[in-house]
């Protein structure tokens, strides 16, 4: 459950599809956003609706970074107003997410802030960042050896010798 | 000298979802050996969502013919894909054999080609006793009472498609599939279509349509206990233009919000599309529109702007508007813009 805080209205106008949203982060950096622009996130939605049911308005308390919030939101606002079906609740589909130009280079940081953002997105719902962030990470890793694939994930081989030699007995019994 | 080892930290799920965009065969022997950890995502990731075809198909399913093998229960997405071959029945049978072992599989598919379909009922490799409980069921197995009878065994399915010839008699329970949501279809007639569609809570249909059916089987999507927000339409002839269905489509489902009509037997041009304007005043809440026809090649993205932005005049619950050249439209500051 995220923590949430009461707020002032006159910090958060409410009033017709261009409400805003405060949303602190871990940093407590305060940003207002649009709430339209965040209805993209399924966390975000259901906040909202859990305010609507209550009639109060809160801030919305998130755990990670204003760097990190803030790179989301530019994602969101991107993608304002456009239909990307990994997004609609009603049809989303299971699987991979397709390729975006767009995407690839938003997400063109580096291997620490892709996951910092991946994480931001599982934690907000967002289908489609999660995709392709998803698609990003597989793309460091393609194409590598396993010990640069043990570089690039952070990792070490605790494999025995013997099961380094035939490891596909360990998944069919 | 490793990284800070963030990848590990992340919850299975995404771990999961990151080996997804993986490429079998030529990332996955090098990822197995990664580690332990990174070996169990892989193989659950392999085993996950199976996809195999023709003599792939037959190798995996001969190798988990043994009961008790642990992959059986990693499985939980299975496609077996014979469009492209005349199936033996002893590959019928073995997939008969493997299917029971699959406790775990949610999302089934098991194509055939259009002969086998058309001259062989092999729904009868579905087990009507299966330990499984299929959320998705995808087939084109040609309709028959014991694929009725599997539906019947099947309440958890949300999303069905059946692809099949419809020549056999076909009786499913009213009481059968009571939380389908989506249901896609190629070849049902508009009594199969009622049979299906009535009183269950469907969101979703796809279907095929002809002009002679084309009537009966619109009206046939009334009878779900919900109204069905989605509806896609393959139209397979050209007697009449699409536009024409608009009338019925808004007096049988008014709540429509995504409608899909793809007709690409039928050529169109922008005098059709504009004339079809106020028929679209009839969606209240229509907010997905695509209309692909084999279009007039003479006509630009500039004549098509002029179409989405008169569609958007007459219903302006509209988000996306995609024509036939193909491209997305949407508002965007006040005005109909490409994606």
């Amino acid at each position: 459950m995220p923590t949430i805080v009461s707020v002032d209205d006159s910090t958060v106008p409410g009033e017709g599809s261009s409400r805003l949203l405060l949303l602190v982060s871990s940093d407590n950096k305060h940003i207002v956003v649009e709430e339209d622009i965040m209805s993209r996130s399924r966390f975000i939605s259901k906040q909202v609706e859990g305010f609507e049911a209550t009639s109060q308005r809160h801030a919305i308390l998130l755990p990670f970074s204003s760097f990190v919030l803030n790179k989301v939101i530019e994602y969101c606002s991107h993608y304002r107003g456009y239909y990307l079906l990994e997004d609609d609740p009603d049809a989303a589909p299971p699987g991979r997410s397709p390729v975006r130009e767009w995407d690839q280079e938003f997400l063109d940081v580096d291997r620490n802030m892709l996951l910092r953002i991946i994480k931001a997105a599982h934690y907000l719902e967002i289908k489609s960042l999660v995709g392709s962030c998803a698609r990003a990470i597989a793309d460091m890793i393609r194409g590598k050896t396993t010990e640069e694939m043990r570089e690039i994930l952070g990792v070490e081989n605790d494999f025995t010798p013997e099961e380094e030699h035939s490891p596909s007995s360990k998944c069919t019994g | 000298m490793r990284g800070p080892g963030l990848v590990p930290s992340l919850p299975p799920e995404l771990l999961s979802h990151i080996a997804s965009y993986l490429q079998w065969p030529e990332d996955f022997p090098a990822f197995l050996l990664v580690n332990s950890h990174f070996h169990a995502i892989a193989t659950r990731t392999l085993y996950h969502t199976v996809y195999v075809n023709s003599a792939r198909a037959v190798r995996l399913l001969r190798s988990i013919d043994v009961p008790g093998d642990r992959r059986h229960n990693l499985i939980t997405s299975l496609t077996l894909n014979f469009t492209k071959n005349r199936v033996l029945k002893q590959l019928d049978l073995l997939v008969q054999r493997v299917l029971p072992h699959l406790k775990k599989l949610k999302a089934l598919t098991f194509e055939v080609s259009s002969y086998d379909s058309a001259w062989r009922g092999q729904a009868w490799v579905f087990p009507l006793d299966a330990p499984f409980h299929l959320r998705s069921l995808t087939t084109s197995a040609r309709f028959s009472t014991h694929l009725s009878a599997f539906l019947e065994s099947q309440p958890e399915i949300l999303d069905l498609s059946l692809r099949g010839f419809a020549t056999e008699p076909f009786n499913l329970d009213q009481a059968a599939l009571p939380h389908l949501r989506s249901f896609r279809s190629v070849h049902s007639s508009p009594q199969v279509l009622a049979q299906i569609v009535t009183a269950r809570p469907l969101k979703s249909v796809s279907i095929t349509l002809i002009a002679e059916d084309a009537v009966n089987a619109l009206g046939s999507l009334a009878l779900s206990s919900t109204p069905i927000k989605r509806l896609t339409i393959l139209i397979i002839d050209a007697s009449a233009p699409a536009t024409e269905l608009f009338p019925q489509l808004a007096a049988t489902l008014p709540q429509l919000e995504a409608l899909h009509i793809v007709a690409l037997v039928q050529t169109y041009d922008l005098d059709i599309m504009h004339a079809a304007t106020p028929l679209l005043a009839a969606f209240p809440g229509l907010r997905y529109l695509t209309f692909m026809a084999s279009g007039d090649p003479a006509y630009d993205l500039g004549d098509e702007a002029g179409v989405a932005t008169d569609w958007a005049t007459a219903c302006p619950s509209l988000r996306t508007i995609i024509l036939p050249k193909g491209k997305m439209w949407f508002r965007k500051e006040g005005i109909w813009a490409v994606s």
